[in-house]
């Protein structure tokens, strides 16, 4: 059965549309899969379409651009009224891409410049439009800030790869499984160990009682545990209670808890290795970037995540348990890599031995972007692109794919960076080469940033 | 009762647009527009900006033609602080802007055009579009996607990402094609001159088809923009050419582009008006974009394309006013396209790593670029200070150069439709998709 999905075009530049279309044939295998119903830029169904169909019709809602205009604020909210699952997809949708840039000036000046001001204007009395166009918005607010978000596809514009895999990766979270999947039955059942020796017995976690049966391969009948691969089950064996006590019982998680728990988490709740794209409904990334999102509740005594992924209690309540025990484990380590873990540059210490502006000589290909002088956003920046700017291009890093998890602020971060790498230097020597840090440093993440521009200000001034 | 025909939005575009059309009571045409309903303000958001930088922000004013987006406002810097780039440089930026050309061109031919006339203008809309195009004629899909493939990969090679690249630097490039890389492309080549042929028999036969339409409906007289060099059309340098409604042509420095193109801000539209200053608005609304290049053009710079022009110009006459001819336009320059790449493929210079003027320095002064993004005419006008940082910036897209354009067709065609009838007796193929 193709998933139905919709794509929905705020103000942008329609890069995010060419960079999956740049996947040509690659496009074939993915296109049967897919039951478009609203994709202006490719397919003819119009507004009023999309307006007509019931709510939570539409599986996939893809986002792509900012909200610049009102009606793309309009048609953000619409999209979260038709679908299940919203997907920001592009720096745009992420975290407002260069656009939010404006959010450095009022509207009127915005205006002004644009419809008032510019030299080739003729008009004695130029004016803003303001017949059958929606009207501009205050300033520039994030998706994300807007309607809740699902899932995150960074980049200007995300890889093809990135935009193929996240999609792939999608169809099978809301595909049916395989044939021989058993929903409402248990590994347990047809565990060996069950009579043998059960692993819960000798207090190892085994999570066979909360999986759905069917797996060809049976993990705990070749003296493995079973950690869950095959998915909730719709009915939990009896002996997931005993799972569930010890998890109750835990105080502070061994270094193997921690891993066991962490895998169980990974397989279980369909996280997938991926990283770079952040996917909110994936429970367990979100514990890595947002762990304070989650509210807690207690159960019997214990602290748990108030969490439902299965919607059955006691397998919500193991659920819940599990992560609330991994997010204060110093082990819990959900960290994404940035542009320079992955980059083939030759590097020692990053410490620049001068400072120089981008057009000023031709850098080499070998050596690090920021011991030959020049600015590159590589250590803020979150990695997943292939590094095709400094390895490809001769190009540094200009941050598109935004901070790396735990980095509020990738503009503030590279400032900080910035200032211990070049401790042995006169600070004027430094701010003469940063002359504009918004431009250099929040490129793409401004309309996220809270480095006093004017969004905040007035928001802070309310 | 008056009644209002609305088109929102309108698909298969690359930005955001709607139409409108206003009939009165008596049935006449009362009013024909082109909402634009969405801008982003670069022009505001690059001031404060270093100059050198903003090549690598305005590519993201589109997705489908970052190339130009990255190129002109390059050219426009060196303008302003009189740098001159390597030989080798400007090549490899007319190879790239090439590469866009071929890519942009029949990504609009198969998957924006293609659907209306192979599926024909009654099909079913859930079946109008590009996806089921692949599905009825899958070779002729599959020879599409590999030419897009080509032309997207090749501007990747050398502008590091296809969409948004970083490739070019005031003063040059920051690299040379890579020469294994070349030599893959150079092993292709000759593969995409054959689809390229294939690509203009299919046109012309839908040229053939759909005759009586393209020459009775949206016939609409209006001036022209392109630009030209010598005369001989070009994608990457020359000067802005107005072209009268009658045929006759008029040079302006691209530094004096004031000179020659007025800009009227309408009531309705986020995009604004361009028009050919001189004579006034709304008199001197032009038209851009292929067909506005083919008639600006005294000759094509290479030899098949220029035998496509001959073939054009003897079908529709020295100036063409035919709306629906932009398509064969848009061919003419694919063939260029494909030509230029051909030959520039093989031109040492590419992969030459003498690309890039090493001592520059900053000067308070305005600048100019230009060139021709697929879609039409594209215009930078920067003001840098003596620190590099830009100060103002006046940009002229593709987009404003056709709105007026698109909206005088656009009122042509509802008084055909609306007040001649004129669609009734005309004669239409058979769909080649059914």
């Amino acid at each position: 059965m193709p998933v139905r999905v919709a794509f929905m075009q705020l103000s942008s530049c329609w890069g995010c549309h060419q960079s999956l279309l740049n996947a040509h044939l690659g496009l074939l295998p993915i296109l049967p899969e897919l039951e478009i119903v609203y994709w202006p830029a490719v397919v003819d169904f119009k507004h009023e379409s999309l307006v007509a169909r019931p709510d939570g019709d539409i599986v996939v809602g893809f986002i792509e651009g900012v909200a610049r205009t009102k009606q793309d604020t309009e048609n953000v909210k619409l999209m979260r009224k038709k679908c299940k699952v919203i997907v920001a997809i592009g720096a745009c949708a992420c975290y407002g891409s260069v656009k939010g840039l404006a959010n450095l000036y009022d509207k009127e000046e915005l205006i002004n410049r644009k419809f008032k001001e510019t030299e080739s204007i003729t008009d004695d009395d130029p004016k803003e439009p303001t017949e059958h166009v929606p009207g501009i918005e205050e300033f520039i607010v994030n998706v994300k800030d807007i309607i809740d978000v699902e899932m995150f596809i960074p980049g200007c514009p995300p890889t093809t790869d990135n935009i193929i895999a996240a999609i792939s990766y999608l169809l099978t979270l809301v595909g049916e499984g395989p044939d021989s999947l058993k929903k409402n039955s248990t590994i347990c059942e047809t565990c060996n160990l069950l009579k043998k020796g059960c692993l819960l017995d000798q207090n190892i976690l085994c999570y066979g009682s909360i999986t759905a049966a069917g797996c060809e391969e049976m993990c705990p009948n070749n003296g493995e545990l079973c950690y869950g691969c095959f998915r909730p089950t719709a009915k939990p064996h009896e002996k997931s209670k005993q799972l569930k006590d010890i998890l109750d019982n835990v105080l502070a998680l061994t270094p193997e808890q921690g891993a066991s728990l962490q895998h169980f988490l990974d397989l279980y709740l369909g996280a997938s290795n991926i990283t770079n794209f952040y996917f909110r409904g994936d429970l367990i990334q979100r514990l890595g970037y947002e762990p304070e999102s989650f509210a807690t509740k207690e159960v019997n005594g214990r602290l748990i995540l108030d969490v439902a992924p299965t919607g059955n209690a006691i397998m919500d309540e193991i659920v819940g348990r599990a992560m609330h025990l991994l997010k204060d484990d110093p082990s819990f380590k959900f960290s994404s890599k940035t542009v320079c873990s992955h980059c083939e540059r030759d590097v020692a210490d990053k410490v620049p031995t001068e400072l120089k502006r981008d057009y000023e000589g031709l850098p080499t290909m070998d050596k690090c972007f920021l011991e030959q002088g020049y600015i590159c956003l590589g250590p803020v920046t979150q990695a997943g692109c292939g590094t095709i700017c400094p390895n490809k291009a001769n190009a540094p890093c200009l941050g598109c794919y935004g901070p790396p998890v735990g980095v509020k602020d990738q503009g503030a971060k590279f400032i900080s960076a910035l200032g211990s790498l070049c401790a042995n230097r006169e600070p004027e020597e430094v701010m003469k080469l940063i002359k504009d840090p918004a431009g250099l440093f929040n490129r793409f993440t401004l309309a996220e940033s809270t480095l006093g521009h004017k969004f905040h200000d007035k928001m802070e001034g309310e | 009762m008056v009644k209002e025909i609305e088109v929102e939005p309108v698909t298969r575009l690359e930005g955001h647009g709607g139409l409108r059309i206003v009939l009165g009571d008596d049935g006449k045409v009362k009013d024909a527009q082109f909402n634009i309903t969405s801008t982003r303000f670069f022009e505001k958001f690059c001031e404060g900006r270093y100059c050198e930088h903003v090549p690598r922000i305005t590519p993201r004013i589109c997705g489908i033609c970052p190339i130009p987006h990255h190129l002109t406002p390059t050219k426009a810097v060196e303008d302003a602080w009189g740098v001159q780039i390597p030989e080798p440089a400007r090549k490899l930026r007319i190879l790239l802007q090439n590469a866009k050309q071929y890519s942009s061109h029949l990504l609009h031919f198969y998957a924006l055009a293609a659907p209306d006339f192979l599926l024909g203008p009654f099909a079913d809309p859930a079946l109008r579009n590009v996806v089921h195009v692949i599905n009825k004629m899958p070779e002729v899909g599959a020879m599409a996607l590999k030419m897009m493939d080509f032309g997207q990969k090749l501007c990747a090679a050398i502008g590091g990402k296809s969409v948004h690249p970083i490739c070019a630097i005031v003063g040059g490039m920051k690299k040379p094609l890579d020469e294994d890389v070349r030599d893959k492309f150079l092993k292709d080549v000759d593969e995409q001159i054959e689809f390229t042929k294939k690509t203009v028999e299919i046109g012309l036969k839908v040229v053939e088809d759909y005759w009586d339409v393209i020459a009775n409906v949206g016939v609409v007289p209006t001036y022209y923009v392109g630009l030209t060099k010598d005369g001989v059309h070009d994608i990457y340098e020359g000067d802005i050419r107005i072209v009268t409604p009658e045929g006759k042509k008029i040079d302006y420095a691209p530094q004096n582009y004031l000179d020659a193109l007025g800009e009227h801000i309408p009531d309705h539209s986020y995009a604004t008006h361009m028009y050919y200053k001189p004579a006034g608005y709304p008199e001197g609304i032009y038209r851009a974009n292929t067909l506005a290049m083919i008639n600006a053009a005294d000759k094509m710079a290479t030899p098949l394309a220029n035998d496509a022009l001959k073939a054009f110009r003897e079908k529709t006459g020295p100036i063409s006013h035919h709306t629906f001819a932009f398509h064969w336009a848009r061919l003419i320059e694919t063939v260029e396209a494909i030509e230029v790449i051909a030959t520039l493929l093989k031109d040492p210079d590419v992969v030459n790593p003498d690309c890039k003027t090493l001592d520059i320095e900053p000067k308070e002064a305005a600048g100019v670029g230009v060139t021709e993004a697929p879609r039409g005419l594209l215009l930078y006008n920067i003001w840098s200070d003596a620190a590099g940082i830009c100060k103002k910036l006046n940009l002229l897209v593709a987009t404003n150069h056709n709105i007026a354009g698109i909206e005088k067709s656009l009122m042509h065609v509802a008084k055909q439709v609306f007040e001649d009838k004129a669609l009734e007796g005309l004669k239409l193929p058979d769909p080649w998709i059914k």
